[in-house]
């Protein structure tokens, strides 16, 4: 069942034509998007959500397209999750998670047992009442990533949220966002960390130079012939990383 | 948050009746309830109804459009020492109101002034909607409010240079000083009904104005029109400041910081901080009219914006030093 779909799309912030000719299908189901830096993951996410209008191509949702949806529509179907978002204002965590409800139509009482569903899952609600200044990293991430649950559309993108992360935090990030996946959400996450991408993925996509180099269940798409050829490391027989990278 | 209404409430209340009583002949608050609400001494319901009434009610008035806009634009721009000052309108609205004064078009009627301030923060804000449209990044929002403000600074110094006689240079120095004397219910006809639409035209922008408390990008993912946003924030502080500006001369401070007051208590989301901002700002420029009439020395009139900025500058700089943790 396709959910979200991209169509022959090519494009990127400001014309820069970062992404080349990608067409994909989403469904339910945690998909992990993978590739070196600058492969157009974060494009690829942003176009997905609207941020970017392609240059070519069309993105749908469903079988219609993104940009024939009003923004309140958008918004009712795709969350979005930026990487290292900011937070300007020292605001109180459940009015945080609260803007999440920002282009719901549904009754406050409805409003307010989505931002409750969304603290309660990603393990939020003791300090649902302190500000998000005073939190640590790990709590700051899951505040955020609450945020964009509560808004509870069936499709959720997600840039790179375990980064600078502890390896508790980032099982816990994936585990929420592998349950919501398993609920029949359609789940896009840009993640650099290749194991836990493999763990908790249904599916890799692994992007690279703005292109599909390999899509997939993560045991087809994570072999050590396609990660020497994107990023030029191999194992040694160990399975360590060689400790020089070696030409491509 | 009801406490916080209690007090200000109560403490405006205070300052209404301290205002009345204020003046070259004092009365006692018994007098004033007496002129208000019956006419006991007709001189004195004459100096209450036709002087005092409106002076207090516009210095509410100003204060509020001041304050409403300075939490408006702070949201926007998501910079805690964003004020209408920052935006160029109250510049500009200032040069506006100069020129009338300058080609000595204000003896044409009393309304050519207000008009021309009105005029010179509508330029401003044109400038500043174009400067917000499509995709534009806020930061440009601001630098083009820096650059139209210097602008407007610098065309008023330039006027003021060229002022034919010591007299004209000294009017256009006097009512860059902001002041509410001598005001009548007619400035206040003039002013109210458009604070009151700004006021309800920044509130429009509420919501929209939390969510980009989460950066533009969030923002707009969750359904934020970022060109709508920009429009009614600065269509808002248009109509706020440039009669604020129209009516009583530039004051500053009130903007920044009534903003910085309410927070306390009404937590850090702008959408939620414009109302009380309005409501201390209110408080703020009526209090620092008493204070400028307490000071005034007879033949020496202290100007509004003299006050509003000894009072609000060192006050700031001690809410900056309380706070310099708090700024995430």
């Amino acid at each position: 069942m396709s959910m979200l779909s991209l169509k022959n799309v090519t494009g990127g912030p400001d014309h820069n034509l970062i992404l080349n000719n990608i067409s994909l299908d989403f469904g339910p189901g945690l998909t992990g998007l993978i590739g070196p830096n600058g492969a157009g993951k974060t494009t690829l996410l942003k176009t997905m959500m609207g941020l970017i209008l392609p240059d070519a191509g069309t993105v749908s949702l469903g079988n219609k397209p993104l940009n024939t949806l009003s923004l309140r529509q958008r918004a009712q179907q795709i969350a979005y999750l930026p990487q290292n978002g900011p937070v300007h204002w020292a605001m109180r965590v459940h009015d945080l998670v609260r803007l999440g409800r920002f282009s719901s139509t549904a009754t406050q009482e409805e409003d307010e047992k989505a931002v409750q569903d969304a603290m309660q899952a990603c393990a939020i609600e003791e300090f649902a009442a302190r500000t998000i200044n005073t939190l640590s990293g790990g709590e700051r991430s899951r505040v955020l990533l609450a945020r964009a649950l509560a808004a509870q559309t069936p499709i959720l993108l997600v840039d790179e949220p375990t980064n600078a992360l502890d390896p508790a935090q980032q099982h816990r990030i994936m585990g929420i966002l592998q349950t919501r996946a398993k609920a029949g959400v359609c789940v896009i996450c840009a993640i650099h960390d290749l194991p836990l991408a493999a763990r908790y993925g249904d599916r890799l996509v692994f992007l690279d130079n703005g292109g599909v180099k390999e899509d997939g269940p993560p045991g087809a798409v994570l072999t050590a012939a396609s990660f020497h050829k994107t990023y030029g490391l191999a194992f040694d027989k160990r399975g360590y990383l060689k400790d020089e990278p070696t030409p491509i | 948050m009801s406490r916080f209404f209690i007090i200000a409430g109560a403490g405006l209340v205070i300052l209404i009746l301290l205002s009345l009583m204020l003046g070259d002949l004092p009365y006692s608050p018994a007098q004033v309830l007496d002129a208000l609400f019956q006419h006991g001494d007709a001189a004195r319901h004459l100096i209450l109804w036709q002087i005092r009434l409106p002076r207090t009610l516009l210095a509410i008035m100003v204060g509020a459009g001041l304050g409403a806009s300075g939490a408006a634009l702070q949201g926007y721009l998501r910079n805690p020492l964003a004020d209408p000052g920052i935006v160029g309108i109250s510049a500009s609205a200032g040069l506006g109101a100069v020129m009338a004064l300058y080609f000595g078009l204000t003896a044409i009627s009393i309304w050519v002034l207000p008009a021309a301030a009105m005029v010179g923060a509508g330029l401003a804000a044109a400038i500043l909607m174009i400067l917000a449209r499509g995709r534009a990044s806020i930061t440009s929002v601001i630098l083009g409010g820096v650059a139209l403000s210097s602008l407007s600074v610098a065309l008023t110094a330039l006027l003021m240079n060229l002022s034919p006689n010591p007299w004209a240079l000294s009017e256009i120095a006097y009512w860059l000083m902001g002041s509410v004397t001598d005001r009548s219910f007619a400035e206040l006809a003039f002013a109210a009904p458009l604070i009151f639409g700004g006021i309800a035209v920044l509130m429009l922008s509420a919501p929209a104005l939390n969510a980009l408390g989460l950066g533009e990008e969030a923002a707009h993912s969750m359904g934020v029109s970022l060109n709508r946003t920009g429009q009614l924030v600065v269509f808002g502080t248009l109509l706020c400041v440039g009669a604020g500006v129209a009516v009583a001369g530039a004051i500053g401070f009130i903007g920044l910081v009534a903003p910085h007051l309410v927070r306390p208590f009404f937590g850090a989301r702008p959408g939620a901080l414009i109302l009380p901002s309005a409501l201390i700002g209110g408080i703020l420029l009526l209090a620092a009219d008493i204070l400028a009439r307490a000071l005034s020395g007879p033949g020496i009139p202290l100007y509004l914006g003299v006050t509003t900025a000894l009072l609000g500058a060192p006050f700031f700089l001690y809410l900056v030093i309380k706070n310099r943790r708090a700024f995430p």
